[in-house]
């Protein structure tokens, strides 16, 4: 679903990012462009999920 | 003649040429950096490829490397050798800039790992070097410094995003340079500026202490004339780092011990269909030759089709998008003035960015990763073109991101191998060109290996531009 450009800001402000005017352009060119690449993207099924891992032995302290 | 007596007859003088007459007693750390330090002085004034010249400490830092030396404490190849830091690396007492506004003033209190390492290695650090402002944005006309300009055409650009570092070593301001590469920023600029380029496999090379733009995917790597010097210089850069959870734990190898120069019997897929329509005809063509010419070694060669670029292209933009504004969000909402119109128009839309969108984007890299990867099963080298275009005029217009040619180097960014841009000849407007050599992760050493086989035929890594 695509949004129009108040859509746009309103967004934006939801998300603490209140742009002065002078600047609304940018945002637009930067969602226009974000928009075809998520529809473009593919969606996985809920069980495959093979990106999000975490190795807690990353973060532990030097041994002494 | 030294290479201080002759400072602009630098095309032969690689870092292993360099180490030979430092070992001789034929030159010294200090004459060395003093060649470099006056080619820089003469000729960057139109390059722009330095942000900071820092050349006292540089002479105490070589002075110190030939003191060492001299008593015959000698700590390896990168011993004495001049090289640049493109300014998202921090350096301890010297400015980190980001080439922005906003980090003008920013003098970091430590060195990144990779500094350490280097300086560890006795190499001789002579200055930071331009990049797209926070290694995204640009290049842009309108920050404190200039964007780089390309040293084989000044009226061109270098590629991005170490551009500084690129231009510095085509222009042998430098015999060595570090980039940052999260789609390409290493491999771009080698190939625009006729050097050789490695992204290296994600956490060979510890990102601590360097401004990131995109956690995910994010790598330093070396910018050199050759992939022999490249070999060096990985070996005295990489390295485990426990401060970096990106960090793989392996330790530097020898790199230049495995540059055998055969590479009978290497089984290299061409990824063509990469390239072969959308490509300049000019690299098509190169790229097509520097192909043969490994088949002419010995290589086993066989075309491999991976699909379309344009998922990688955009799986990898989606991640960046989200990740650039985490980076930048609390700037961003209070002083978007201070970001570059062009860091602006690529951070923003992480702030309307879904968070599911996010999570399908990782899980789509994972995807992606594993259809580049499948091929080494049979296969120790994909190669491809190193950039589809010729460097773009150095203006607005023709840097639009959003304008582009699609990138070629992405793929090997999501998938985290080691990816090498090599020079394959030149334009008939003298513009430089490259092919891509990628391989197995933490393979470095086939990777190389196969580029300086490459290199011992041909000598387009050898040109050096002539300088206004």
């Amino acid at each position: 679903m695509s949004i129009n450009q108040d859509d746009a800001l309103t967004l934006a402000r939801l998300a603490g990012l209140d742009l002065p005017v002078e600047f609304h352009a940018d945002l637009f060119v930067a969602y226009e462009k974000l928009q075809g690449m998520i529809a473009r993207m593919p969606r996985r099924e809920r069980t495959d999920e093979p990106a999000h891992i975490y190795d807690p032995t990353r973060f532990m302290p030097p041994t002494v | 003649m030294t290479i201080a007596e002759d400072v602009d007859n630098l095309t032969t003088n690689d870092i292993a040429g360099m180490g030979a007459l430092l070992r001789q007693g034929a030159t010294t750390p200090e004459a060395l950096l003093e060649a470099y330090l006056d080619r820089i002085a003469r000729h960057d004034g139109a390059v722009h490829s330095f942000l900071t010249v820092d050349a006292d400490n540089a002479r105490q830092a070589a002075r110190g490397a030939g003191e060492e030396l001299r008593a015959g404490h000698d700590r390896g190849p990168f011993h004495g050798i001049p090289f640049a830091l493109k300014d998202n690396v921090d350096t301890a007492g010297l400015r980190t800039t980001g080439h922005s506004r906003q980090d003008l003033e920013r003098v970091p209190t430590k060195d990144a790992t990779l500094v350490r390492y280097l300086r560890d290695a006795g190499g001789v650090l002579v200055g930071k070097t331009a990049t797209f402002e926070y290694a995204i944005g640009g290049p842009s006309w309108d920050l404190p410094f200039p964007p780089a300009l390309n040293p084989w055409n000044t009226n061109h650009l270098p590629g991005g995003s170490s551009s500084g570092s690129g231009a510095a070593v085509g222009a042998r301001f430098v015999p060595a340079a570090v980039g940052t590469d999260t789609g390409g920023s290493v491999r771009w600029p080698a190939s625009m500026c006729g050097v050789t380029g490695l992204k290296p496999t994600y956490g060979l090379v510890s990102r601590t202490g360097v401004v990131p733009n995109t956690y995910s995917l994010d790598h330093c790597g070396p910018i050199t004339a050759s992939a022999r010097d490249n070999a060096i210089m990985l070996g005295a850069m990489a390295g485990p780092d426990p401060v970096d959870p990106s960090s793989s734990g392996r330790k530097a190898e020898d790199y230049v011990a495995g540059l055998s120069g055969d590479i009978r019997g290497l089984r290299v897929g061409v990824v063509r269909n990469w390239y072969a329509e959308e490509a300049d005809p000019e690299i098509t063509e190169a790229t097509d030759e520097a192909v043969r010419v490994l088949a002419g070694l010995g290589a086993t060669i066989e075309q491999i089709d991976l699909g379309d670029l344009q998922p990688y292209l955009d799986c990898k933009t989606l991640i960046s998008t989200a990740e650039l504004y985490a980076v930048h969000e609390k700037n961003m909402k209070a002083h978007p003035e201070w970001f570059s119109k062009k860091l602006r128009e690529r951070v923003l839309g992480g702030a309307l960015m879904r968070a599911e969108d996010y999570v399908h984007a990782m899980q789509w890299r994972t995807e992606l990763a594993r259809k580049l990867l499948a091929p080494f099963a049979r296969f120790d080298i994909l190669a491809t073109a190193g950039w589809l275009g010729l460097p773009v005029l150095a203006t607005e217009e023709g840097s639009d991101f959003f304008k582009r040619l699609r990138l070629i180097t992405m793929p090997f960014s999501l998938s985290g191998n080691p990816a090498i841009v090599v020079p394959s000849g030149f334009s008939k407007s003298g513009l430089p060109m490259s092919f891509q050599l990628a391989g197995k992760p933490f393979d470095e050493a086939t990777v190389l290996r196969c580029a300086d086989a490459y290199q011992r035929v041909t000598d387009w890594h050898r040109r050096v531009p002539t300088l206004a």
